[in-house]
């Protein structure tokens, strides 16, 4: 400092005018109670006295309390007056943290940085990039505490799984492709069978004309047998034919006759 | 609950009397995680609970047969994707009245799906997702949602590890195209 002759009125913590009596504050009441607190003081000495020793010993307090623990003291007096209104918040014990092991905080950077490293790979897929990385999807409730129970009861009865090969074979059986099959397979054979019942081959027979071939077709079909005239069936009869059967009928007739003698009376009573 | 670890299922397994202990830990540990992997492929809810029972059926036959050569997750993965895709294709014969391909079939029925939660963003994406072919939709589900790295979806699919790659990038890359487009 250059100028030595300090000059007070220039001090701008002071009151302007520091002669001012009332330039320097005093607790209330401080005269009031400055005996008492004196007289007091006598006394404690006083009773002191009487041990020496002790009375030696500075009055200090050997006692420490952790680094600001009064201001943490006075932070949680505040907290806990604030949460005096909500009943419920106070039940709730705090979230205490503790300090993380180097084996979390290893595993977490590794975490992080794979983490990135999946997000480097989409950063090209603009749309795929910018969307929230959420499973949509939904397990019924309480799916996963009674998927063990019900696994378990699979395996241990094996009734179940019996009981899926009995299904699976049934689905086979009774499955929409085999309906498809023996269905396909039905409307096959019954039109198959129409067909053949309507529509019976032609039995060829001797026939080496076509004129024999006609007759044989007239003959099968009994339709138009009927609308024809007696002239019209003269000539479809085989002279030749119609002898030689009428022939062997008059041998088979004779020869049943013979038997018909070899018959007793009885037997033929039992017949009728 | 406490969850264990494979090792220590795979133990529980070996003794007869801790067998049971065995299955129903199995069950706790990946029932979710294989859950969400069916789900992706089978879409519908009740099919994924078929699905997702026999897995764990066949995975409880075959576990005695397991040889520790890959990892008891690859494994069930592996188990349950083969299921989900056999599932698929019976669904496929099966119907015989549809003359459209699976995919469109599932991706009709998401629509009336009462446990689909998604928006129309979301719906419009899995739509994308289905009209992927089957492996590739696999792959983009598996690195998209699940998170897997390459190599665990390797052992998975028993594909290598450019192949999934590149089959990744067609994926998002048809998907990129569907979103605009559509």
């Amino acid at each position: 400092m250059e100028n030595n002759d300090y000059n007070l009125n220039d001090e701008p913590n002071l009151p302007l005018d520091h002669n001012d009596k009332h330039s320097f504050g005093l607790p209330s009441d401080y005269f009031g109670s400055f005996e008492d607190k004196l007289r007091k003081k006598l006394e404690s000495q006083e009773e002191l006295n009487e041990f020496p020793i002790l009375s030696s010993i500075p009055k200090t307090n050997l006692f420490t309390t952790p680094a600001d623990y009064f201001a943490i003291a006075e932070n949680k007096l505040e907290a806990k007056v604030e949460l005096e209104a909500y009943a419920k918040l106070q039940s709730i014990k705090p979230f205490v943290p503790v300090e993380l092991d180097s084996e979390y905080k290893t595993h977490l950077q590794s975490s992080v940085n794979y983490k990135v490293e999946l997000a480097e790979e989409l950063k090209e897929f603009k749309t795929l990039y910018t969307l929230d990385k959420i499973n949509p999807f939904i397990a019924s409730d309480a799916y996963f505490e009674s998927i063990a129970e019900r696994v378990k009861n699979k395996i241990y009865s094996g009734k179940e799984t019996k009981a899926s090969v009995l299904n699976s074979v049934l689905d086979f059986i009774f499955g929409k492709k085999m309906a498809l099959a023996f269905s396909i397979v039905f409307i096959i054979s019954l039109s198959l069978f129409l067909y053949q019942s309507s529509e019976k081959p032609l039995e060829m027979g001797d026939c080496k004309t076509l004129a024999c071939l006609e007759r044989q077709e007239i003959l099968n079909n009994n339709k138009v047998i009927s609308n024809l005239d007696e002239e019209q069936l003269m000539d479809l009869v085989d002279v030749n034919k119609l002898n030689q059967q009428l022939k062997s009928k008059k041998e088979t007739t004779s020869t049943d006759k013979l038997n018909v003698d070899s018959i007793s009376e009885d037997d033929l009573l039992d017949e009728l | 609950m406490q969850q264990y670890s494979d090792e220590e299922i795979l133990t529980l397994f070996r003794d007869e009397l801790s067998r049971n202990m065995a299955l129903h830990h199995l069950i706790q540990k990946y029932q979710q995680k294989l859950y969400w992997h069916i789900r992706k492929i089978v879409i519908s809810h009740d099919d994924t609970d078929d699905v997702l029972q026999n897995t764990f059926i066949k995975v409880w036959k075959g576990l005695a047969g397991f040889k520790e050569e890959s990892q008891l997750f690859t494994w069930l993965y592996r188990i349950a994707t083969n299921e989900s895709l056999t599932f698929l294709k019976q669904k496929a014969k099966a119907n015989t009245t549809s003359i459209h391909p699976i995919e469109y079939q599932l991706s009709k029925s998401l629509e009336s799906d009462t446990f689909f939660s998604g928006d129309e963003i979301q719906l419009k994406l899995q739509k994308a997702i289905l009209t992927l072919p089957e492996k590739q939709r696999i792959v983009f589900n598996m690195r998209y949602y699940e998170e897997m790295s390459y190599e665990q979806m390797s052992d998975v699919l028993e594909t290598s590890v450019g192949a999934l790659k590149a089959s990744y990038h067609i994926a998002a890359k048809k998907i990129e195209e569907f979103l605009v487009t559509n």
